[in-house]
């Protein structure tokens, strides 16, 4: 289990006994890569943070019971389940959306908030080139089909293995490896031009 | 953080690249904002209260006495309906299963059989009854 990672919350007195202590140290633990996850699946701040959400809400409410081995699989399963639930209705909506002729551009405007994320301060020339190699991984991400995009996150920035990679996606450990596999193809064809 | 080597292995190369987009990904999650970070942690306080909300497993345990009892009283019933025929009943002979299933539903069948009453009233009476039902049909 590991430890929070940023400033734990002040709880109260009915959520200081050991199984919500547990529970707020496994969602501080995986909430910043959940939410790196949901950001790079909907490519959308407030969508990201509501599927982070609801999915730290559902295991709550439906799993907190449960080992806590358990709940890092099952917390994954369920962000997948939402994220791919809001891209279905992000389709839905496009499509509705196209049919009206009072269409409007800005809904296309915020499809990309990283790659119109503003840089803060004045960036030395190795954090800058960290930050363009970021950027450019972030967007190779974004261009892989949802399952290896997903697979490949889940291993490598959340670092589950197969099997519990296999858990989080509702597929085997065999479709695990392939979709790695594919997902590590393309992003070194995409990346390596400019990493080399 | 270097980028992989040009001359290295394909497994190599594949590795050093894990590597490389792993340390990127993660020191992009480092580098989440605060407004982000806040949230998070909203959301992550709500569940976890959500949790401490959430009726324990053993609370269901609460429930057991009354469920037991009409568990058990069924249980009951089930044992003794097939014990009982028409025959054996010694109270208007046919109706008696029915009659045993209202004695124990009934509150009052407590009584016959406690200490506190005198229960063996009535089975005295109800013996004579058997005796008189059977001493009438043999006459008839």
């Amino acid at each position: 289990m590991p430890p929070a990672s940023h400033g734990d919350v002040e709880l109260s007195d009915s959520t200081t006994n050991s199984p919500s202590r547990a529970l707020n140290q496994f969602l501080a633990g995986v909430e910043l890569k959940a939410f790196k996850i949901a950001q790079a699946a909907l490519r959308h701040e407030d969508d990201a943070l509501d599927a982070v959400q609801d999915a730290m809400l559902q295991l709550a409410r439906a799993y907190s019971d449960r080992p806590a081995e358990e709940w890092k699989p099952l917390f994954y399963r369920i962000l997948e389940n939402r994220i791919r639930d809001m891209q279905r209705r992000r389709t839905v909506r496009g499509r509705v959306i196209s049919w009206l002729p009072f269409r409007s551009d800005d809904e296309d405007d915020e499809q990309d908030p990283i790659a119109q994320a503003p840089s803060f301060d004045p960036q030395p020339p190795r954090k800058l080139e960290i930050s363009e190699a970021m950027d450019a991984l972030e967007k190779a991400i974004e261009t892989l089909p949802r399952r290896q995009q997903q697979v490949f996150m889940l291993r490598t920035l959340e670092g589950l293995d197969v099997a519990q990679t296999a858990t989080a996606m509702g597929c085997s450990e065999g479709s695990v490896k392939t979709h790695y596999f594919r997902a590590l193809q393309s992003l070194r064809a995409q990346l390596g031009d400019f990493w080399t | 953080m270097s980028p992989p080597a040009p001359g290295a292995s394909t497994d190599e190369m594949t590795g050093e690249f894990e590597q490389h987009a792993r340390a990127l990904l993660e020191d992009s999650v480092l580098r989440i904002d605060g407004r982000i970070r806040s949230r998070l942690n909203q959301a992550r306080h709500a569940a976890v209260e959500e949790a401490s909300r959430r009726p324990s497993f053993w609370r269901h345990f609460a429930v057991m006495p009354a469920a037991s009892a009409v568990a058990a009283a069924v249980l009951v019933a089930f044992v003794l309906w097939p014990h009982a025929h028409p025959g054996d009943s010694i109270i208007e002979g046919g109706h008696g299963t029915v009659e045993d299933l209202d004695l124990l539903a009934d509150g009052d069948a407590l009584d016959l059989v406690s200490d506190e009453t005198d229960g063996g009233a009535f089975y005295e009476w109800a013996v004579d009854q058997a005796d008189s039902n059977e001493a009438s049909s043999t006459g008839a």
